[in-house]
């Protein structure tokens, strides 16, 4: 991605405007009071001098004036101040005879001090050319006039605005240098992130990222992606795992069901054989449905079901109805049942999936056990856990085995010859992560114990 | 019986028809939810099967449409796989059964015949009958012939269920959902062996069997085979 085109940049960009605005705006406001307290500050010269002459002109007279007004220009402090004295109808008697042709040709108060801007006044000095003037009536006879140059104010305007401009760009470029390297680190940043799940996503999420040495908000977002590609992997494992399942274990009871009534169709039979015929076609379809049913359970389970179906059961109870729906089939296959009901236990949970759950711990175990041996349903609680689960005396699961027959669809060879679809051991253990629980596969020397873990409800 | 079916997919409707038809029985079709409302309000019906998920109106605010307006036929509400198995939403919108396609026909069948006997009301009797099999409720007792067999109160229970569905084939998922509150299919023979317990003591050394196993059905508690 182009350096431009990175939300990073962009901020940068947008900071940078904003931060040229605040800095435009602050200047303008500077460069304004500036500008008026400097104007003030002439009108308060002038006005001063004003006072000091006409003071002077009370004391000692207007000859005396006339040659302190000199007196005054010739200083270098004043150098810039011109002077002029003329009389009532603006005959001038003395000092820069400019100045009396100004009052002249200005509207001016004779009651009050009059301010007045002249531009472009041509009196042999270039620099000069802009002046504040002031002038007053004293003792209603002479008009004493004072100016003062008004080029530094345009100095200053000139050097303000183009302090300004320096500023402005000044920040514009600092912002935005700024700002651009700093897109640049958090766009190299996300770039790795991004080019990490690039080569994620076209690994069928088997690489994952690297993460960054720097323990911040990077670190931590890679973690979390880390830990979102694993789930993902799992996942797509899961699923193809069990459509190479589906594919297999479901392909043989259909292949089985289409030659069989396809051998029936091959010649003309009584009505008894085709009736036997469709009803071993509607009995196979029976154990696909099943199959599909079980799935459908723990898609279910691990889905999550809905809250609203959870009741708060009483394990004890539970497990007293369901070895009283087993001890039967089991006594049919000559097996011992042992069940002896603990006092109530409680626990919040979907009495539906937990049922099926140790019903299908039950009907494994019947399955597995030979003739003569033991089966118990057993049900005790540690300090956090329920523990409800079968025990049996049948072949047992090796260590390697364990992890294998919680997969879906997944059978042991020596099940192979045995009915079932593989994923009874599956549900029970969604089941038992739905109840934030667990399925423990232990020895019972001989034979397995199957104990879901649930954890006690507070 | 007359029963309407609302079904979207026509050709699931056709075979329901034809084996509902072929069964006996006299069937209306409304193929989405609207008109299906419609025929519900208007027609007289015994028995309705009703898809969950329908065009232009859901089944579930049907069968709610229909309890508010104060009709009470009995629904069955059918689902489809892959969405979620709300059974519980269902019968509180109403409905009076729940079946999760796929299904088996022999299935719906019992269920819809089991449903139109639990509409029709029951006599205030305490006692149940068939042939000289006697149930009395009150007492808790069951003779044949004059004879008292002793049963276990689940036995009962599913004697119980069998005597108040006579004639009818109920499957096994029925009798678990019915008389052990359990909905889910076992992989084992669970039920067939407390049936073959329970008709070890009502019909051994009768002459007239009276529990019967219908193939690739369910059973039947009648007297004739």
């Amino acid at each position: 991605m182009k350096l431009h085109e990175t939300s990073a940049f962009r901020m940068a960009f947008r900071f940078a405007g904003l931060f040229s605005l605040i800095v435009l705006f602050a200047l303008i406001y500077v460069y304004v009071t500036t500008l008026q307290e400097f104007k003030e500050q002439i009108d308060r010269e002038l006005k001063q001098e004003i006072g000091i002459l006409n003071n002077h002109y009370n004391k000692h007279g207007l000859d005396s004036l006339i040659q302190h007004t000199k007196n005054r220009q010739q200083y270098g402090r004043h150098l810039h101040h011109y002077y002029a004295v003329s009389d009532l109808t603006f005959k001038h008697l003395s000092g820069n005879d400019f100045l009396t042709g100004l009052i002249q040709t200005n509207q001016i108060s004779p009651a009050q001090i009059t301010f007045i801007d002249a531009h472009d006044v041509e009196h042999g000095d270039e620099d000069d050319n802009r002046l504040r003037i002031a002038t007053q009536l004293i003792a209603n006879n002479y008009w004493i006039t004072t100016g003062q140059s008004n080029n530094s104010i345009e100095e200053l305007e000139e050097h303000t605005f183009s302090a300004v401009i320096i500023a402005i760009l000044v920040s514009i470029f600092s912002t935005m240098t700024i700002g651009i390297f700093m897109s640049r680190q958090v766009s190299a940043k996300t770039e790795n992130i991004n080019q990490g799940l690039e080569k994620a996503i076209s690994s069928n999420f088997k690489q994952h990222l690297p993460i960054p040495k720097n323990e911040d908000e990077y670190h931590e977002l890679t973690i979390k992606l880390n830990l979102m590609l694993s789930r993902i992997e799992n996942l797509i494992t899961g699923m193809r795992q069990v459509t190479d399942n589906i594919a297999h274990d479901l392909r043989s009871p259909l292949t089985r069901m289409r030659n069989r009534l396809e051998v029936t169709l091959l010649q003309s039979r009584n009505e008894d054989e085709y009736r036997d015929a469709m009803e071993s076609a509607i009995n196979d379809c029976s154990e696909l449905l099943k199959t599909f049913n079980a799935l459908l359970s723990i898609t279910q389970a691990e889905a999550g079901v809905k809250r609203d179906d959870w009741n708060e059961i009483d394990l004890s109870e539970l497990a007293t109805e369901m070895a009283e729906l087993y001890e039967l089939v089991a006594e049919e296959q000559d097996l011992h049942f042992q069940w002896q009901k603990p006092e109530s236990i409680k626990i919040e949970g979907n009495r539906q999936l937990l049922a099926q759950a140790i019903s299908n711990l039950l009907e494994n175990a019947i399955k597995f056990t030979p003739p003569t041996g033991t089966i118990s349903l057993k049900l005790y609680i540690d300090k956090n856990h329920s523990y409800i689960g079968v025990c049996d005396t049948g072949p047992g699961i090796s260590d390697h085995d364990k992890d294998k027959v919680i997969e879906r669809f997944h059978r042991l060879d020596n099940a192979r010859a045995t009915p079932g679809n593989g994923l009874g051991l599956s549900l029970v253990n969604a089941v038992a992560k739905l109840h934030n629980g667990q399925l423990q596969l232990s020895d019972n020397n001989p034979g397995l114990c199957a104990y879901l873990k649930l954890k006690k409800t507070q | 019986m007359h029963i309407l079916v609302i079904e979207d997919d026509i050709e699931a409707a056709s075979y329901v028809i034809k084996g509902l038809t072929e069964s006996g029985h006299l069937v209306h079709h409304a193929a989405d939810g609207k008109d299906g409302l419609g025929q519900a309000l208007t027609g007289d019906y015994d028995i309705m099967i009703i898809d969950r998920m329908l065009p232009e109106r859901d089944g579930l605010s049907i069968v709610s449409a229909l309890r508010a307006a104060n009709i009470n036929t009995p629904v069955l509400i059918l689902s489809a796989l892959g969405e979620v198995d709300d059974r519980v939403e269902g019968l509180k919108a109403g409905g009076d059964d729940y079946l999760t396609k796929p299904y088996a026909f022999s299935e719906l069948l019992a269920r819809i015949e089991a449903l139109s006997r639990r509409h029709t009301p029951e006599q205030a009797s305490n006692k149940l009958k068939l042939a000289d099999l006697e149930m009395d409720l009150m007492k808790h007792k069951v003779k044949r012939g004059g004879e008292i067999i002793n049963l276990q109160p689940r036995e009962f229970r599913l004697l119980e269920y069998l005597l108040r569905h006579t004639g009818q084939v109920v499957s096994r998922t029925m009798l678990l959902e019915q008389v052990w509150d359990y909905n889910f299919d076992p992989q084992t023979n669970v039920i067939d062996v407390h049936i073959s317990r329970l008709r070890t003591k009502i019909d051994r050394g009768r002459d007239i069997p009276l529990l019967h196993t219908i193939r690739g059905a369910g059973y039947s508690l009648r007297e004739t085979a």
